[in-house]
């Protein structure tokens, strides 16, 4: 399995002086799907529609199946588009729509009804072949728009914030709907979104991106688990981001002197010398809360703190301690077989959180604080 | 309880105070009247013009005198009429053709490139619409006369086609506005040329726009008297022949003319609205 797309060094800068896209390199495996996923304006998009043909890069190059497409025009590349309005052309019928890409490349009439019907079929749309677009649900013109996309095979499947127009149970079924055809399919799927869990759930692999950079590439567990800088870790669910600095490195573990206390984290990959400033990121669910010290395990980080709140949210609550250090800690804790609220810590009383070596993710501190 | 609340709604009813009811009736039908009085000042001219032209009496004066199709047929045995017909008709077309050619590239000039000057250029296009026909005109005949040209309806045709051209690119750039350009994408991506796309998905979108104009600028080219009247040569255009007839009294011949204009006139333009009509907002 090659790479199909390979970006190397983009950058685009739009006239007016504003660089949407710094210095973005990256490789897509065939049969990948792979979301870009940021904020708005941090050029995901802008990476989108390069690799498509709309934008040129000011500088770098896009590889396509091996060949350089950087200078073709997007009627040219072997990659197809879902708009994120859809992009339907309104003065035709569905089976229409679907069939244009066909048309363009002189496809015969009998093999272009026969190959619409099948697209159709895949979407379940085959009973509204006849129906303009202005007829048809937002799913129903999404759906559309994703089989005149795939209709003619293209090497990459690109897909602008497929649905973010869809309202929030249809945008459920549709996430799931968007995985089985990309498995049924093994095109390769590069999509744009911002929405963290629709990245998290649909990708074999996330591009975060931050101000026209990538800010880290993973898979979502990696992301997750390991996020690089304080950034992605807040993008990406909620993490309890501590700093302190490193005291003393033995094999793959590492001491943090934080506030007062000493912690234990695992290096994963990192290479710190003693004194470097670093960052933990803890997710909540990984801590927990400890009313006895002495039942922790033997190398759990143990912090002091008081609780301030606690809020019930079903499965799980969510307690916001005060710790030592000032700083405030988020723990989850799961309420398997109780939901008794009186078993919550209460406001005010001293508890010990307890987390793991292995769950403190860290990374060098970016500046001084 | 259904009945005491029935009961209530009557007495809440006949409690309201008499003056406010007066008030609101009386300014309502102050409204109406007012309404009224528009459309009459708008169109009894006109229905005065069509009832007199199937008056029997060769004055225009009341009582009318019994219905006659006399003018009707004396209009076209009238062969200065006709000319005239026929050279305004000449004079539209080709005033409209010519706008159209120059105004469409000019608004897809507007609405796809950025260039400098661009603001400058979209100004100085719209403002032929503020200038009044008269300095149009004569600007235009300093210039024909600078650059030696005789008069005829050659030279009305481009005074016609440049005052027209603010309408036309108004409305083919407004259409063009609206027009989401994903849509041109979505046909690249799909691996039409430009030429293809412009054929198969911009042309279909903004056909009715451009149909609609084209309506619209031949009404407006058909009526034209003042670019007309500083830039014709002998040849006399309809308005223009009407006009120089009235100096010798309003005949129930013109009344004729004037009412199969306005039918004319009438089914363009609704025609040409029903076009730039927006479809359904999808």
């Amino acid at each position: 399995m090659g790479s199909i797309i390979q970006l190397d060094r983009l950058r685009k800068t739009f006239p007016g002086g504003v660089t949407a896209v710094d210095d973005v390199s990256l490789e897509i495996e065939e049969g990948e799907y792979v979301t870009l996923l940021g904020p708005s304006g941090c050029g995901k998009t802008t990476v989108l529609r390069m690799v498509a043909g709309f934008e040129s890069p000011n500088n770098g190059s896009i590889r396509l199946a091996g060949e350089d497409v950087t200078e073709l025009p997007p009627y040219r590349r072997q990659v197809n588009m879902v708009f994120q309005d859809y992009a339907l052309f309104p003065h035709m019928s569905v089976s229409q729509n679907v069939g244009y890409g066909l048309r363009i490349a002189g496809v015969p009439k009998s093999e272009i009804a026969d190959q619409v019907r099948k697209a159709l079929d895949l979407v379940e749309l085959t009973s509204k072949a006849d129906r303009r677009p202005n007829e048809l649900s937002g799913g129903e013109r999404q759906r559309v728009a994703l089989s005149r996309a795939i209709i003619r095979q293209p090497k990459v499947l690109l897909l602008d914030e497929p649905l973010s127009a869809l309202d929030a149970n249809l945008r459920e079924n549709m996430r799931v709907e968007l995985r089985h055809l990309h498995q049924r399919l093994g095109l390769t799927f590069v999509m744009v979104t911002h929405d963290q869990t629709e990245a998290l759930v649909m990708s074999d692999r996330v591009v975060v991106m931050e101000q026209g950079r990538v800010a880290q590439i993973g898979t979502p567990s990696d992301l997750y688990d390991h996020p690089a800088s304080t950034y992605v870790a807040s993008f990406i669910g909620v993490s309890n981001v501590l700093t302190g600095h490193v005291v003393k490195s033995h094999g793959e573990e590492i001491t943090i002197n934080y506030g007062a206390e000493h912690m234990t984290a695992v290096r994963n990959g990192h290479a710190y010398s003693d004194g470097d400033p670093v960052c933990m990121t803890i997710r909540p669910e990984k801590a927990s809360l400890l009313a006895n010290p002495k039942s922790a395990g033997k190398k759990a980080n143990l912090l002091k703190g008081t609780v301030r709140e606690v809020l019930f949210q079903g499965s799980i609550a969510r307690a916001s301690i005060d710790l030592a250090s000032g700083d405030t800690f988020i723990v989850d804790l799961f309420l398997p077989n109780t939901s008794a609220q009186s078993d919550l810590p209460q406001h005010g009383s001293a508890v010990t959180v307890a987390v793991e070596p292995h769950n403190v993710n860290t990374f060098a501190a970016e500046g001084g604080s | 309880m259904v009945t005491i609340d029935q009961s209530d709604n009557i007495a809440a009813g006949t409690r309201r105070p008499l003056m406010d009811r007066i008030a609101e009736r009386s300014g309502s039908d102050f409204l109406i009247t007012l309404a009224g009085c528009v459309l009459a000042f708008l169109y009894l001219p006109i229905a005065v013009l069509i009832i007199f032209s199937f008056n029997e009496s060769r004055t225009l004066t009341l009582p009318l005198q019994g219905f006659t199709l006399d003018w009707y047929s004396k209009m076209f045995s009238n062969a200065d009429l006709l000319a005239a017909i026929g050279n305004s008709l000449y004079v539209a077309t080709f005033a409209v053709s010519l706008t159209l050619v120059i105004g469409i590239p000019a608004a897809f000039a507007l609405d796809r490139l950025s260039f400098p000057g661009k603001t400058v250029f979209r100004r100085l296009i719209l403002m032929p619409i503020a200038l009044p026909g008269v300095i149009t005109g004569i600007s235009m005949l300093n210039l024909f006369r600078v650059v030696g040209f005789n008069l005829s309806l050659e030279t009305v045709i481009l005074g016609h086609a440049t005052a027209l051209l603010a309408v036309t690119v108004t409305q083919i750039y407004a259409r063009l506005q609206r027009l989401p350009r994903s849509m041109e994408e979505a046909s690249a991506d799909l691996g039409a040329s430009p030429i293809q796309t412009f054929f198969f998905v911009t042309l279909p979108n903004i056909k009715a726009a451009i149909v609609g104009t084209a309506l619209i600028c031949f009404t407006l080219s058909f009526d034209e008297i003042p670019v007309t009247f500083f830039l014709t040569g002998r040849d006399n255009t309809l308005p223009m022949y009407i006009w120089s007839t009235l100096r010798r009294g309003i005949t129930p011949e013109i009344n004729a003319v004037g009412t199969i204009i306005i039918l004319v006139s009438v089914v363009l333009i609704v025609f040409s609205v029903w076009l730039l009509h927006e479809p359904k907002k999808d």
